[in-house]
C-alpha cells in the first residue's frame, strides 16, 4: 500500500506517451537515472523535470515529472492547496512576482529550459498566455483592453491593430456582442463576458499556450459553458492548460488530466496523469479513484 | 388586455425610533455645515460691500493697489496666487508622483513605509517653518541658479529680473516643497491600492513593470492621485505665512520668474491689523471673499474633472 501510493510519486510515471498512454516508471528508460533531461518528443509543448516550488520554508509542491501535449487540453485536478496554480504559475514564471519563492528541477518549453538564467520572461510571458480566476479587465474600453498587449509588444499599428483586436474578439466569441460598443468601458461587461475579454486579450499577445486558473469558478452555468466551448475551439492551435475543481468540467472539455494530490506534509504531489477517458475510466490511484467518485456524487 | 393597469407604490419606510434620532442628529451636522459655509460668504459679502459698489466688476481687472489714494484692483494678488500654485504644481506633480510610483513599486515595502511615515510627517510641520527655511537657504540657493540662468538667458522675458532669490519663483517652490508630501502620500496609498490582479494581468501579457506602472497601475489609480493634486492645489491657494516670507510683496504683475509678486492670502495677512480706512478694510474683505469663490470654483472644477473621467471611464455604477 506504502509502496502503490509512493509508485505514484516516482519520478516518470506521469510521462505521456505519443500514443497516449501512461507509462509506468520503469519502462521511462533512464528516467531514474536523468529526472531532468529535456523531453525529446516534439509533440511536448510544457515538460516538468523533478520540478518543485517552496514559499519560503513551506514546500508547496515537488517532484513534479509531467509532459504537456501540444494542442490540446491538459487539466490540472485535486484538493485545494496541492499546488495546482502554483504549477501553472510556473509555466510563465508568474511566481517570479512572488519575493519568498523558490525553484528547484526543471521546466522545458519546446525543448529550452526556463528556469535558466538569462531567459527573456518578457519573451517568455508573450508565448504563454493567462487568464486568471477572476475576470480582471482593465478599467480601460472594450478596445483598449485587447490593444493594450499587442501595442506593449509592438505588434500592430493603426488599423492592422483595429483588425487584429476584431479578430481575437472574434476569436474569443465576443465580437457579435460588443461591435457596436468598443468604447465602453470593460467593467460594464457581465462577468462572462469580462472574462471571454480577458481571454482575448490573451489572444492578442499571440501566446502559443493558455494557462487558465478556474476560469469559471465566476461564473454561471450559461457563461461557463461559452467558456468551454471557446476552450474547445481554441485547440489545436493553441495548447490550453486549465485548472479546474470541477470534475465534469474536465471531463467535457480535456484531453488529458493530471491529479495532484498532497501528502502528510500538505506538499502537494502528482499522482498520476494520462488522457482523460482513461484517468476517469481507470485510474491508477485510489486517492484518484475515490476523488473522482466523490466529485462525481 | 389586462386586467388593469398595475399600480406601484413606494414602500413606507419601517418606523424605528433609534433610527430617526440618529438621522436628526446627522441631518443637523450636516445641515451647520452648509450654514456655515454659506453664513462666511454673506459675512464676507457684507463686510466687501462698501468696496463691491465702488469698483464693481473693475476690482477684479484693476492692477492698482493703493491705499492713500484709496484706489484698489485685486488683479495683481489673483495673479500671484494663481501663478505660484500652478508653478508650485509644475514642479510638485512630477516630483510626488515619482516619489510615490517609487515608494509603491520599486522600493522594498519594510524600507518604503517607514519613508512614507516621514514624508506625511513633512506635511504637519507648520508653515512658518517652512517660510524661516525658505528664507534662509532656499532664497541664497535660488538667487545663484538665478544669476546663472540670468546671465545666459536673461533676455527671455521669463528669466528677466534681478537675481535677488525672494519672488515667484521662491514663491513657487516653496510652496511646491509644502505641497509634495500630499501629493506623494495620497498618489502611493492610491497605486498601493490598485488590486494586484491588475498588475499581474499585464505582467502576464508580457509588459515589463515599468510598462505595467505606466499603463494599467497608473490608470487604475488616476482617480486618487488627481485627488491628492486637488488637495494640494487647495493648500497652495490657501497658503499665506511661507509665501508671505519669500515671494517679496510688490503687487505687480510680471511674466519673470525672477520678480517680486504678492498673493492675495498675503496682503491680507500683511495688511489688514493696519488698515484703517473703511474702504480699504472692505477691499481686503473682498479679497477674502474673492478667494472663498476661487478656492471653491477651483476645487468644483476638480470634482466635475474626477467625476467626468469617471463618467467616461463608466466604471462607476450607482
Ligand atoms: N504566495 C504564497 N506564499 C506562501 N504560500 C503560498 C503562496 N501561494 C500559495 N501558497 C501555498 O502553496 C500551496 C499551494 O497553493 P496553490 O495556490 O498552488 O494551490 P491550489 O492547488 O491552486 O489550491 P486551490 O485549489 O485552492 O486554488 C498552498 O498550501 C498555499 O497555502
Ligand atoms: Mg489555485
Amino acid at each position: 500500500m506504502v509502496s502503490e501510493a509512493f509508485r505514484g510519486w516516482r519520478a516518470g510515471d506521469g510521462v505521456v506517451d505519443p500514443a497516449g498512454h501512461t507509462m509506468a516508471a520503469e519502462e521511462v528508460a533512464g528516467a531514474e537515472t536523468d529526472v531532468l533531461a529535456p523531453p525529446t518528443d516534439p509533440e511536448v509543448c510544457v515538460g516538468f523535470r523533478a520540478f518543485g516550488v517552496r514559499y519560503g520554508d513551506f514546500e508547496a509542491l515537488k517532484e513534479v515529472q509531467l509532459d504537456i501535449r501540444r494542442g490540446h487540453i491538459t487539466a490540472f485536478m485535486g484538493p485545494s492547496g496541492c499546488g495546482k496554480s502554483t504549477l501553472l504559475r510556473s509555466i510563465n514564471r508568474m511566481n517570479d512576482t512572488i519575493p519568498s519563492a523558490r525553484f528547484t528541477g526543471q521546466v522545458y518549453l519546446d525543448g529550452e529550459p526556463i528556469y535558466v538564467p538569462g531567459v527573456n520572461i518578457i519573451r517568455l510571458r508573450k508565448r504563454v498566455g493567462m487568464v486568471f480566476q477572476k475576470p480582471n479587465p482593465f478599467p480601460a474600453s472594450i478596445f483598449e483592453n485587447v490593444a493594450w498587449g499587442a501595442r506593449v509588444h509592438g505588434l500592430y499599428k493603426g488599423h492592422a491593430l483595429f483588425e487584429h483586436v476584431e479578430k481575437c474578439l472574434a476569436r474569443a466569441g465576443l465580437w457579435d456582442e460588443v461591435k457596436d460598443k468598443l468604447k465602453l468601458n470593460a467593467m460594464s461587461l457581465s462577468g462572462g463576458q469580462q472574462q471571454r475579454l480577458c481571454i482575448a486579450r490573451a489572444l492578442a499577445v499571440e501566446p502559443e499556450i493558455l494557462l487558465m486558473d478556474e476560469p469559471c469558478s465566476a461564473l454561471d452555468p450559461i457563461a461557463t459553458y461559452r467558456i468551454e466551448e471557446l476552450m474547445r475551439s481554441l485547440v489545436p492551435d493553441y495548447t490550453v492548460i486549465i485548472v479546474t475543481h470541477n470534475i465534469q468540467q474536465a471531463a467535457r472539455v480535456s484531453d488529458y488530466c493530471a491529479f495532484f494530490w498532497v501528502d502528510e506534509n500538505r506538499c502537494g504531489r502528482l499522482v498520476e496523469s494520462g488522457p482523460t477517458a482513461q484517468l476517469f475510466e481507470a485510474p491508477k490511484d485510489e486517492r484518484t479513484e475515490r476523488y473522482l467518485a466523490g466529485r462525481m456524487g | 388586455m389586462s386586467a388593469g393597469e398595475a399600480v406601484y407604490v413606494r414602500p413606507r419606510p419601517a418606523f424605528v425610533l433609534s433610527d430617526r434620532v440618529a438621522n436628526s442628529i446627522l441631518a443637523a451636522g450636516a445641515a451647520s455645515v452648509v450654514g456655515l459655509a454659506v453664513l462666511l460668504g454673506v459675512v464676507l459679502s457684507l463686510g466687501a460691500a462698501p468696496a463691491l459698489s465702488k469698483f464693481g466688476a473693475g476690482f477684479l481687472v484693476g492692477k492698482t493697489w493703493d491705499p492713500v489714494a484709496e484706489h484698489f484692483g485685486a488683479l495683481p494678488f489673483i495673479y500671484g496666487t494663481l501663478a505660484s500654485s500652478f508653478l508650485a504644481l509644475l514642479m510638485a506633480v512630477p516630483v510626488g508622483l515619482g516619489a510615490a510610483i517609487f515608494l509603491a513599486e520599486v522600493l522594498p515595502q519594510w524600507l518604503a513605509r517607514p519613508i512614507a511615515f516621514m514624508i506625511e510627517l513633512l506635511a504637519a510641520v507648520p508653515s512658518v517653518v517652512y517660510g524661516m527655511w525658505g528664507v534662509f537657504v532656499a532664497v541664497p540657493a535660488i538667487a545663484r541658479v538665478e544669476e546663472f540662468i540670468g546671465q545666459r538667458w536673461g533676455h527671455i522675458p521669463l528669466f528677466s529680473g534681478p537675481p535677488i532669490g525672494i519672488g515667484m519663483l521662491a514663491a513657487g517652490v516653496i510652496l511646491a516643497i509644502m505641497v509634495l508630501p500630499f501629493i506623494a502620500s495620497i498618489s502611493r496609498e492610491a497605486i498601493l491600492a490598485v488590486p494586484r490582479a491588475q498588475a499581474e494581468a499585464a505582467l502576464a501579457l508580457g509588459a515589463t513593470k515599468w510598462e505595467t506602472i505606466r499603463g494599467p497601475l497608473l490608470r487604475y489609480a488616476r482617480k486618487g492621485i488627481l485627488g491628492g493634486i486637488v488637495l494640494a492645489l487647495g493648500r497652495a491657494l490657501g497658503e499665506t505665512m511661507a509665501v508671505t516670507m519669500v515671494i517679496g510683496n510688490v503687487p505687480q504683475i510680471s511674466v519673470s520668474l525672477f520678480q517680486s509678486g504678492y498673493t492675495m492670502s498675503a496682503v491680507l495677512a500683511n495688511e489688514f491689523a493696519e488698515a484703517t480706512g473703511r474702504i480699504h478694510t472692505a477691499a481686503l474683505v473682498e479679497i477674502a471673499l474673492v478667494l472663498l469663490v476661487l478656492t471653491v470654483l477651483v476645487n468644483a472644477f476638480a470634482r466635475l474633472l474626477i467625476w467626468g473621467t469617471a463618467a467616461h471611464a463608466g466604471e462607476e455604477r450607482v
